[in-house]
C-alpha cells in the first residue's frame, strides 16, 4: 500500500490533462467527478451485499475510469482490483476504497481551488 | 464534413469521461454531443444525424455490444463508424466489439493525439463509404440500390446469367484533341446522360465508367426477364440517342460521334469486390469478356452493335440479325459467331 506521504494524486496525469484540455475546464471535472463519485461508492456496497457480480463489476470499472483520468492511481488500482476480482467476500476491500477515495477527493479538492 | 466539423456522439455512463471526451472533440473542431447510456445514444442516432459514434462497452440499461448489434441491424446506422472508448483491458471485449463491427478502439483515459489520428481515420472512412455509396446509387436503378441496402454491401460472389454490354465512343481520342478540355467533358457528360437514360430504361446497370467507355448488365444483381432483347433495345436506343446528337453536332459545325457496343449473354459471376470499406458491383468471367471483345470487333465489323450466339438466341423476330460469320477473339477458346443488330427502320 502507498506510504502515507505518498501524494494520491499523480501531479503529472493530472498537469498532462490540465495541458490537453484547460486548467479550467480540468477545475469543473474535478467538481463534476466529486459530485458523481461518491454516488458509484456508495452503490457498490449493496450490490456486493446482493451478490449482483456484473452490476459490481460495471461500478469499480467506472471508479477506475474516472479516478485514472486525475491520476488517482492508488484508487484507481483498488477499483481495478474489485472490477477484476469479482464480488469480495467481505467489507474489507470496499473500506479501503473508501478510504483511498477520501484521500484523493480531498487532495483534488485542494489542487482544484490552488 | 471533412475531417474537421464533424458532429460526434459520446455514450459514457461516467459523466466524467463523457464531458471530457467532449471537451477533447470539440478541442479538435467537432460538435459533440453525449448519451449517459446505450439505450439514450440509439434514441439520440435515430434521432439526429452524426458522423461518428464514441462508444463505452460498460453502460447501464444497455451496453456496447448492444448498441453495436442495434446498429448493425439498421440500414441507417450500419454505416456509422464506431470507435469504442473503454478502460477494460480485457482483449476479447475489444475482439468482441470490432466482430460486432466497431471500426477502432481507444483505451481509457484517452490520449489526445490519439484521439485526433483515430478520429480522422474514422470520418474519412466514412467520406470514402459516403462517396462510395454515392456512385453505386447513380449508377444503379432504385431495385438494386434497395438490393444494397438489405444486403449491406454484402461482399461475396455468385454465379448469375445475365447479358453484359461494353460500349465506347469511336475515335474518343482524336476527338479530345480537336476541342478544349471544356467541351471533351461537356461532350462526355451529355454521353454519359444519353447511355444511362438508355441503359437503365430497359432495367440495365451500368457498373462502370472509364474514359468514353462503359460496361452495363441486364440481368444483374437482380434477375431480368428477357435481358437479351432488353440489351439490345437499350443498345438500339443508344444508337439513335447519338443520331439525335449528331444532328445537333453537324449543325454547330462538330464532327458526327458513333459508338460501338457489345453484347454477350451466359454465366457471369457477379458480387461486390473490395473491402468493406470499398466495394463496387462487379461482374467477371468470359461473357464479360467476350462482350468486351465484341465491343472492339465493331470497328472491324463496320457495325455499330455486335452479339454472340447467346444473345441472338433469345432475340424475338421483330430484333432482325445478321450472321457476320465466325471470329478467332483474344483470350476466348474457339471461334465465336458473330451477329450484328440491323438498325431500327433499316431493313
Amino acid at each position: 500500500m502507498s506510504e502515507p506521504t505518498n501524494d494520491p494524486i499523480d501531479l503529472a496525469v493530472l498537469e498532462e490533462l490540465q495541458s490537453s484540455v484547460g486548467r479550467e475546464f480540468v477545475d469543473e471535472l474535478i467538481g463534476t467527478y466529486l459530485e458523481e463519485t461518491p454516488a458509484l461508492m456508495a452503490a457498490l456496497g449493496p450490490a456486493r451485499a446482493a451478490g449482483e457480480a456484473a452490476e459490481f463489476k460495471r461500478l469499480a470499472h467506472s471508479i477506475k475510469s474516472s479516478s485514472s483520468t486525475f491520476g488517482a492511481a492508488e484508487l484507481a488500482g483498488l477499483a481495478r482490483a474489485l472490477e477484476l476480482g469479482g464480488v469480495p467476500a467481505d467489507g474489507a476491500p470496499l473500506a479501503a476504497l473508501d478510504e483511498a477515495y477520501g484521500r484523493a477527493a480531498a487532495r483534488l479538492a485542494e489542487l482544484r481551488r490552488g | 464534413m471533412a475531417e474537421s466539423g464533424a458532429r460526434i456522439l459520446v455514450a459514457d455512463d461516467n459523466k466524467v469521461n463523457r464531458l471530457l471526451l467532449i471537451r477533447s472533440l470539440e478541442q479538435l473542431g467537432h460538435r459533440g454531443a453525449g448519451a449517459e447510456n446505450g439505450r439514450l445514444a440509439l434514441e439520440l442516432l435515430e434521432q439526429q444525424n452524426f458522423d461518428l459514434l464514441l462508444l463505452d462497452i460498460a453502460m447501464p440499461e444497455m451496453d456496447g455490444f448492444q448498441v453495436l448489434q442495434h446498429l448493425t441491424a439498421s440500414p441507417r446506422l450500419r454505416d456509422l463508424p464506431v470507435i469504442v472508448t473503454s478502460a477494460l483491458e480485457d482483449l476479447d471485449s475489444v475482439v468482441r466489439c470490432i466482430e460486432l463491427g466497431a471500426d477502432d478502439y481507444l483505451r481509457k483515459p484517452v490520449n489526445p493525439v490519439l484521439l485526433r489520428a483515430r478520429v480522422q481515420s474514422s470520418l474519412e472512412k466514412k467520406r470514402l463509404r459516403d462517396e462510395q455509396r454515392e456512385m453505386v446509387r447513380r449508377f444503379a436503378t432504385s431495385e438494386v440500390e434497395q438490393d444494397l441496402e438489405r444486403s449491406g454491401f454484402a461482399l461475396g460472389g455468385r454465379h448469375l446469367t445475365a447479358t453484359v454490354m461494353f460500349a465506347d465512343l469511336c475515335g474518343f481520342t482524336a476527338l479530345c484533341e480537336q476541342q478544349s478540355a471544356d467541351e471533351t467533358i461537356e461532350l462526355l457528360n451529355t454521353y454519359y446522360t444519353l447511355m444511362f437514360d438508355a441503359i437503365s430504361g430497359q432495367g440495365g446497370v451500368i457498373n462502370q465508367m472509364i474514359g468514353d467507355g462503359l460496361m452495363a448488365i441486364f440481368g444483374a444483381p437482380l434477375p431480368l426477364a428477357d435481358a437479351g432483347s432488353r440489351a439490345v433495345r437499350a443498345a438500339l436506343e443508344m444508337i439513335e440517342m447519338i443520331e439525335l446528337l449528331n444532328v445537333e453536332r453537324v449543325a454547330a459545325g462538330r464532327a458526327p460521334l458513333a459508338i460501338g457496343v457489345g453484347l454477350a449473354t451466359g454465366d457471369v459471376i457477379a458480387g461486390y469486390t473490395g473491402t468493406q470499406r470499398r466495394a463496387t458491383y462487379t461482374c467477371v468471367g468470359r461473357t464479360v469478356n467476350l462482350a468486351a471483345r465484341l465491343e472492339a470487333h465493331t470497328r472491324v465489323a463496320a457495325h455499330a452493335i455486335l452479339v454472340d450466339d447467346a444473345t441472338r438466341a433469345t432475340l424475338p423476330a421483330e430484333l432482325a440479325t445478321q450472321a457476320l460469320g465466325a471470329a478467332q477473339f483474344k483470350g476466348i477458346a474457339g471461334p465465336t459467331e458473330v451477329h450484328a443488330v440491323a438498325p431500327r427502320g433499316a431493313s
